[in-house]
């Protein structure tokens, strides 16, 4: 792809700990890791997809990413700036540059507001006057493939696609730069799913959008980045071109979880490999490598040190005791 | 009759009325099941997919709304026309059932295995000796480590992929001929579902159970069902193996869903089907995908199209391929 490598999100380091449990004396002495020492940066105009099993920080990783939660330690730099640092009044005014779509398009609209007012909200908190957001709303409405005449209906008269097109019209009214997608398409029918990815797709290039898009699904994360991220447990475990991911994925959990996903396809002779157990507790995440208790390749330095996050190619970075052995 | 015929559904209408409405929810629909194979029914959301499993475990049709009509052999014996009691030594019985969300077909205030041993017990009073090593042997079955201290204790000591293993524990603890799954995996992660339904298949290899399953997800079809029927709005828009059925489909709305799934590796746009699926209460006459169909024609607004014998095994409702056979 022609792009100039231009970082647009950089994270360094990004932690978020949720205190679990007091102590007796009332102090914070048990955390749920949910995002453990990550980072990565975004390119201007990119789609990077972070994919992962439930519980494994990709969506706490997106929220920290718009700064909606304070991240525990680690900067956060959004088009060059450090977004920890920023006074309140400042944040506001990034806010219009990001955005967030949801996974629940029921969810995401004031079932006693006609679209029409819910479109209106954000472009009126940044007191943008009448003429002005008649117009965006008529356009982007448009842009999203719903007929201006059903403005003044109320939510529960359009189906969840629809639902869904306007709930991303209300996120990109403010014409932002960043836009976090959080399971876009989860709660949709899979002859809707296509409609809503090819939109996306379509605004990204008509408005040079950058993306993060965070799915559980490796075939819709695959359809639609750049580069993608895998998770696991609140770490990032492989990080690389979409490309490379599918053909070569180093990490052992990457691995198995391509070899996981059922196949649209019958006959297609597969070696699964079968991951035993499930995902430990992330309160109790098992010592040294998080992936290890499951993992088909352990050794005895997984449970005693932390792998390190080491670019193994130009752009391909995994943490694994095994895959850097061999390399070496 | 063939001997290997263990489900054979003709005709089955499942209506739920309102004052002022009917809804169609399952309309004339007709399938059979052999011994020993998977069937697949596919189908979005509201296609009656579910409605069919409810209407031959005879959970519906006892209200006054509810109007249920058609035959339902299994074992040579009509489920439709079994008084409530005679269902009772059926239901949990010779038909084992696996509800999609296992957190909630399972009790909370009793043990896991006393909730197994509940099925012997009813079934085949089994004294309570007897019915707990039944409940071991079925969780060891399921492959659930550490069987017998498991078995004493309560669902939410389990795990969401174990929760699932002691559900399917429970259908096949009556050693049931047939066993209807609906949606079994969607509430688990990919590493998880990839688990629970290898042990499905290995589970029908060994008692040679017959096994409908319920999906959205054609990637789950494609690995373990021998026959695919492909529902919409109620009916049944084709039937056939599923190699056949990936590989040539016939009907639009078959080939539009396989359009509209991203596969991974394959680049190519997806092409989504226009438009939604249909009120079920507000249907016009002719085919029911008329309107979302790319190739529809005058014969679709007027008849609705029969399903169709287009090959071996394979059958189709749609007026372009029984033209398209009588062509021949």
């Amino acid at each position: 792809m022609n792009r100039d490598h231009k970082p647009f999100i950089r994270v360094n380091h990004l932690k978020k700990y949720f205190p679990v449990a007091k102590n007796w004396r009332g102090k914070n002495s048990q955390y749920l890791k949910a995002v453990d020492d990550v980072s990565f940066s975004i390119d201007e105009g990119e789609t990077l997809g972070l994919v992962g099993e439930s519980g494994c920080g990709k969506s706490t990783t997106g929220r920290l990413l718009l700064h909606l939660l304070p991240p525990t330690s680690g900067s956060l730099f959004f088009g060059g700036q450090e977004l920890t640092r920023l006074s309140k009044h400042e944040l506001w005014q990034k806010r219009r540059e990001m955005q967030l779509i949801f996974q629940d398009p029921y969810a995401a609209l004031n079932p006693r507001m006609t679209i029409q007012a819910s479109l209106h909200e954000p472009l009126k908190a940044y007191g943008e006057d009448k003429r002005t957001r008649d117009a965006t709303i008529k356009k982007l409405i448009d842009a999203v493939g719903i007929s201006s005449q059903y403005l003044n209906r109320y939510p529960h008269e359009f189906s969840g696609g629809q639902l869904q097109r306007i709930g991303i019209a209300r996120s990109l009214a403010l014409k932002p730069k960043f836009v976090v997608a959080d399971e876009p398409v989860a709660a949709l029918d899979m002859s809707i799913q296509a409609q809503i990815l090819n939109l996306m797709k379509e605004l990204q290039q008509e408005f040079n959008y950058t993306y993060l898009f965070i799915s559980h699904d490796l075939s819709v994360i695959d359809y639609m980045s750049d580069r993608i991220g895998v998770m696991y447990l609140g770490k990032m475990v492989e990080l690389t071109d979409r490309d490379a991911l599918y053909q070569e994925p180093l990490h052992p959990y990457t691995q198995a979880l391509l070899s996981a996903i059922p196949i649209a396809e019958p006959q297609r002779s597969k070696n699964k490999i079968m991951l035993k157990g499930e995902i430990p507790s992330p309160v109790h995440p098992p010592s040294g490598c998080h992936f290890r208790t499951r993992c088909p390749f352990a050794k005895a330095i997984c449970a005693e040190k932390e792998p390190e996050w080491v670019e193994m190619k130009k752009g391909h970075y995994v943490a694994c005791h095994v895959v850097q052995e061999a390399h070496q | 009759m063939n001997d290997d015929l263990l489900l054979d559904v003709r005709h089955l209408k499942a209506y739920f009325r309102s004052k002022q409405r009917t809804v169609k929810a399952v309309d004339d629909l007709s399938f059979t099941l052999k011994k020993g194979e998977i069937l697949g029914l596919v189908g979005e959301s509201g296609c009656g997919k579910s409605t069919t499993t409810k209407a031959l475990l005879r959970l519906i049709g006892n209200q006054k709304n509810e109007y249920l009509e058609g035959e339902a052999f299994f074992e040579g014996e009509d489920l439709i026309k079994k008084s409530d009691k005679q269902m009772q030594t059926i239901r949990g019985n010779k038909i084992g059932f696996i509800a999609q969300n296992p957190m909630s077909s399972l009790n909370p205030v009793f043990t896991i295995g006393n909730q197994i041993a509940e099925v012997p017990q009813m079934h085949q009073r089994a004294s309570k000796n007897k019915a707990w090593a039944i409940a071991l042997k079925m969780l060891q079955k399921v492959g659930i480590s550490d069987h017998e201290s498991r078995a004493k204790q309560f669902s939410h000591q389990f795990s969401g992929g174990m929760k699932q293993r002691a559900v399917i524990a429970m259908a096949l603890a009556g050693n049931p001929s047939l066993l209807i799954a609906d949606e079994p995996t969607t509430a688990l992660d990919v590493t998880i579902q990839a688990q629970i339904l290898d042990l499905m298949v290995k589970l029908r290899d060994e008692t040679h159970a017959g096994v409908l399953l319920i999906t959205h997800d054609l990637g789950v079809v494609a690995e373990v069902c021998d026959r695919v029927a492909v529902m919409y709005a109620g009916k049944i828009v084709e039937q056939a193996p599923v190699d056949e059925l990936f590989h040539h489909p016939q009907h639009p709305y078959t080939k539009g869903l396989l359009a509209s799934v991203p596969k991974i590796g394959s680049r190519k746009k997806l092409i989504p089907i226009s438009g939604h699926p249909p009120n079920l209460y507000e249907m016009q006459g002719g085919c029911l995908f008329q309107e979302r169909c790319p190739f529809a024609f005058d014969r679709c607004k007027k008849t609705e199209p029969p399903l169709h014998k287009i090959a071996e095994h394979h059958h189709s409702a749609c007026h372009l391929s029984s033209e398209r056979m009588n062509s021949f």
